[in-house]
């Protein structure tokens, strides 16, 4: 009998363990990347590269202090242009499931040459979904304009 | 004979004096110039394609009789007249997107009418020399045959600091870089808003 129980008592834990990774994999993100990007399938993050270096990858953080898409969009290019980045530009668009999400693109000097920081803000309650992407200045130009329509896809989960 | 050694001596001794010292009065009674100026104009933009935006830039300053001073492969140096100036700056922008533009002006009028003067001054002594050497012995003659060669030295050496002032305000510069001058630029600052701080070009590529 306390053998059996003990059985049952690993079994239970094993099972929780077991559900409590599933739970830390994290959340789930999908978009529709442009044909040039290739995700890394068996990555627990969501990203994805071009052949040419492109890199794109997702990620949250606590939306604290709660503020709003407009706050956090000001907040971050005042941060960075305080520190050397130069703003490209800005757009705010809303992706096909109604989600509103502001991008702000950004260059800086990096190594031998110029380069471009994309940074895609979602906020979702207490999350902030930030997909950021990053190359050199003439190679994110070739999939900036198909960057910018794959980004109306993206859905960053409940 | 003195009074014809002695005034020798005065002059040579005056134009060492002036040589030396490299002073040269402007000659009264001359006009106001007009304002000679060296125009200066830096511009940092950021092109897809570098090759195609230089070899317009090219054109359009061949176009504003202008001509190319230096070509690189992240650079060019453009000299065009400066009335050019202010209609071809606009064009050059419209290849790419501005980082950065800065203008300079230099007022050239006081340094180049002082090597003018001295120009004139130096070669009045010049003359006043050559008119000595008829009439003078072995050892003046040497004598002055040295002062008019360090004054042939100096005179050179006035020609060629005014011929580069007045190319300065003949031909307006601009400097056109394709790429960041400042490459250090990025510095950290910490943001009260922490994850702002994990927003970072190297922690990005690091992390992914």
């Amino acid at each position: 009998m306390a053998i059996l129980m003990t059985r049952l008592v690993l079994a239970s834990c094993a099972a929780a363990l077991v559900a409590s990774t599933s739970v830390a994999c994290g959340p789930t993100y999908t978009m529709t990347p442009p044909n040039t990007f290739k995700r890394f399938e068996k990555a627990r993050d969501f990203k994805l590269m071009t052949a040419d270096g492109v890199a794109l990858k997702a990620r949250e953080v606590e939306n604290y202090p709660r503020a709003d898409l407009p706050f956090w969009v000001d907040a971050l290019r005042r941060h960075l242009e305080a520190r050397g980045y130069v703003t490209k530009g800005s757009t705010c668009f809303k992706t096909l499931k109604r989600v509103d999400g502001c991008t702000l693109d950004f260059l800086l000097p990096h190594g031998a040459e110029d380069w471009v920081m994309s940074e895609t803000l979602f906020i979702i309650g207490k999350r902030i979904v930030i997909v950021e992407a990053a190359g050199p200045f003439d190679r994110f130009a070739r999939i900036e304009a198909d960057l910018k329509q794959s980004l109306t896809t993206f859905d960053p989960g409940d | 004979m003195n009074i014809r050694r002695h005034s020798v001596v005065a002059v040579l001794g005056v134009a060492s004096l002036l040589v030396l010292v490299g002073f040269a009065p402007a000659a009264s009674g001359e006009e106001a110039t007009k304002r000679q100026t060296a125009l200066t104009a830096r511009m940092t933009i950021k092109v897809a394609h570098p090759d195609k935006a230089r070899a317009a830039i090219l054109q359009e300053t061949k176009a504003a009789r202008g001509f190319p001073a230096l070509i690189s492969g992240a650079h060019v140096r453009l000299k065009v007249p400066p009335e050019a100036l202010n209609a071809l700056l606009p064009k050059i922008a419209a290849h790419g997107l501005v980082l950065d533009k800065a203008m300079e002006r230099v007022d050239l009028t006081q340094t180049i009418s002082q090597l003018e003067a001295q120009l004139r001054s130096k070669t009045e002594i010049l003359e006043r020399l050559r008119g000595f050497l008829a009439d003078s012995n072995v050892t003046a003659t040497l004598a002055i045959e040295q002062q008019m060669n360090t004054l042939v030295g100096e005179l050179e050496r006035v020609k060629g600091e005014l011929r580069v002032q007045r190319e300065r305000s003949q031909w307006a510069v601009i400097d056109v870089s394709f790429n960041f001058e400042k490459r250090d630029r990025i510095i950290y600052v910490e943001s009260p808003f922490g994850w702002l701080n994990t927003i970072d070009l190297r922690r990005f590529l690091w992390q992914f």
